[in-house]
């Protein structure tokens, strides 16, 4: 492993490879302080971006972006008291009254010490156990795969969404949609209703854009619109700063809050459907649980905000594990990371350490990098990013709008994919306003293709007999624990009615 | 959204879906996808229908949790604005793509930028007006000159 990540190290140690990764930062802190936009929307515009670069500048380039679009939502937080993204609003909690009291470049420089440590944590820990798992995932069979798919789908709607049903419904949704084009194994057209440009079935990239990004966008640009008035954020004025030094050995002080939380958010990460916010708010109250003064927790504790940063962070290299081991995204950003990776040719799962095994070690080293450079990048724009904060929604958005068209236009040229792009747009307005969940939606047609392959291979192979569950303990633990999650998912319904009932 | 409100949704988007999967299943399906071409092998309309039963069965349960809640609970008036701006954005989703295809994309993406960013609020036509006019043309040049591709 140390062989093979030294030369990882000496494929992504280029210039063009530096470079980008550099370029993925910056565009990603700049994305993550402007408040509704996030990692997720930057990677989904920015993909077709990699569709000119090789596979490990492209993986390391959004690798950038992810990092820096998570760590970049704590500045806002910090000096607006209104976090960028989701998983930065317990960064606000303690980052704000730090600011208050003068001290908002020290707040800043504690929340993005602890994104890289978290980073560099979570991304030691899936070098160490992307090969372990990739090698138990080579025992899998079509059954196997099949199995976690659900388990992976039923986690997904029963964990991150409100309705477990609903989630469901979106996910299989996804799943019809990725029916649509040729069929694997007759190469019959299916729902193509005779459109050449459906052959190869739905744009991801369009349906990605569309989904996530477009919709997003659009419904704070409607939400703006109705009230009439621009997007900024009013903040009071902050005092000077009187204090900016934060030393090492003063934060490295933190260390058990900073291992726990980088733990909290890594085994966050491994696991599909729990997502950063969820990462990050568990640390906080896990740290301010562990802590000697939690009273002093939301009035200016650093260790508020060193719990939330290291969480949040750590996920982004843990949801890889699943990710490039199975095949099988952690949230959305790895499902675009996945398929950025498809686009470029690499199919993940079990067999890419052994097909493109010099690629994943070199995108392992990229991203040791990126940490490296995240901090460089990080700590010499601290003063940038607070201009940032100040810039219009109102400005921003609709040039979005016109980079999501440019960005489905890119790979093929194609008006059709625009078109998707836009009608996904309206579908994910619909279904976010109605509760349904749009990610799940997205994933479930990335994975539709492959729980296809494997539903179709289980059921020819073993011809319907259902004892072949017994003979795989692994079919039938996940099977078990997707039943479980579903019971789970349904039991607080079937609680409340006793109650109703006795009334 | 209040519950009663969450549980009129419930109930009118399950019942569509599940009107609009049982019509896939029945019609679309059958319609646009051909019958087996291998033998020993599963038709190309399996999976479709699998998937689009998943979300039938589930779309009733949604339904009627939807219709039960709402049984239970006094509904709240629901409001036209949700479906105001989703009518309003899929129109100019409409508009976007003529614009693009006819007019091209810089100067669809000049009106985009101006008109949006008046509407979101912005007021400033120090910014607005030159971030209009210069920023559609500049992406489309980056573009071109990295990538070689000409926008429409």
């Amino acid at each position: 492993m140390i062989d093979q990540l030294i030369a990882g190290f000496a494929e992504a140690l280029t210039f063009y490879n530096v470079l980008f990764i550099t370029l993925g930062l910056v565009l990603g802190i700049v994305i993550g302080v402007i408040p509704g936009l996030g990692s997720v929307t930057a990677m989904a515009v920015l993909i077709p971006v990699t569709y000119y670069m090789s596979p490990v500048t492209a993986i390391a380039f959004l690798v950038g972006v992810n990092k820096g679009g998570t760590s970049g939502g704590a500045i806002p937080a910090v000096l607006l008291n209104s976090p960028g993204t989701a998983e930065s609003a317990a960064s606000a909690l303690d980052g704000y009254p730090m600011a208050k009291r003068g001290e908002p470049e020290r707040a800043m420089k504690f929340a993005l010490y602890s994104s890289v440590t978290g980073d560099t944590i979570s991304d030691m820990l899936l070098i160490v156990l992307v090969v372990p798992f990739a090698t138990i995932a080579l025992q899998f069979g079509p059954l196997e795969f099949a199995s976690v798919l659900l388990f992976a789908f039923t986690l997904l709607a029963g964990i991150s969404s409100a309705s477990p049903v609903k989630g469901l419904i979106a996910i299989f949704f996804g799943v019809f949609l990725a029916t649509i084009g040729l069929d694997p194994v007759d190469s019959t057209p299916r729902l193509t209703f005779d459109q050449i440009h459906l052959y190869d079935g739905l744009s991801l990239i369009a349906v990605a854009i569309g989904s996530l990004a477009l919709s997003s966008v659009a419904a704070q640009l409607l939400d703006m619109a109705a009230k009439r008035r621009g997007g900024g954020v009013p903040h009071e004025a902050l005092p000077p700063s009187t204090n900016r030094h934060l030393g090492a050995v003063e934060f490295f002080s933190h260390w058990k809050t900073i291992i726990r939380s980088s733990l909290f958010g890594s085994g966050v990460g491994m696991l599909p459907g729990l997502g950063v916010t969820l990462a990050a708010f568990l640390s906080y109250g896990a740290a301010r649980k562990a802590s000697k003064d939690p009273d002093s927790f939301g009035k200016g504790n650093p260790e508020g905000i060193i719990a939330t940063e290291a969480a949040n962070s750590a996920v982004v290299g843990a949801n890889l594990v699943p990710a490039l081991a199975l095949g099988i995204p952690g949230n959305v950003a790895a499902a675009l990371l996945i398929s950025a990776f498809i686009i470029h040719g690499i199919v993940p799962g079990p067999f890419m350490m052994t097909m493109h095994g010099d690629v994943v070690y070199a995108l392992f080293a990229s991203m040791l990098m990126a940490n490296f450079l995240h901090l460089i990048v990080g700590r010499l724009g601290i003063p940038v990013w607070a201009l940032v904060t100040k810039v219009d929604q109102a400005y921003v958005l609709p040039i979005v709008v016109m980079l999501c068209v440019t960005g489905v236009y890119l790979p093929s040229q194609s008006l059709f994919d625009v078109g998707v792009m836009l009608i996904f747009a309206v579908l994910g307005l619909v279904m976010s306003r109605t509760g349904f969940s749009v990610v799940g939606m997205v994933i479930g047609f990335i994975l539709g293709g492959l729980f296809e392959t494997s539903l179709r291979q289980s059921l020819l192979l073993y011809k319907s007999d259902y004892s072949v569950l017994l003979e795989s303990p692994i079919a039938l633990a996940f099977l078990l624990l997707a039943a479980l999650v579903i019971l789970r998912g349904m039991w607080p319904a079937k609680r409340q009615e006793p109650v109703h009932d006795a009334q | 959204m209040s519950e009663p409100v969450h549980s009129r949704t419930d109930a009118i988007a399950g019942s569509v879906l599940a009107v609009a999967s049982a019509a896939a299943i029945f019609w679309m399906v059958p319609s646009f996808v051909d019958g087996p071409m291998t033998e020993g092998q599963f038709s190309p309309r399996f999976f479709p229908t699998f998937a689009l039963s998943v979300v039938l069965g589930l779309s009733l349960v949604l339904a009627v949790q939807g219709l039960t809640r709402l049984q239970q609970d006094a509904p709240a008036a629901a409001t036209a604005g949700p479906v105001i701006q989703t009518a309003t954005w899929a129109l100019f989703s409409a508009l976007l793509l003529a614009g693009v295809t006819h007019a091209g994309f810089i100067i669809t993406g000049i009106a985009v930028v101006l008109i949006w960013g008046l509407a979101a609020g912005g007021r400033n036509l120090k910014i607005l007006v030159p971030a209009g006019f210069l920023l559609p043309p500049l992406v489309a040049f980056a573009v071109q000159a990295a990538f070689g591709v000409q926008l429409p």
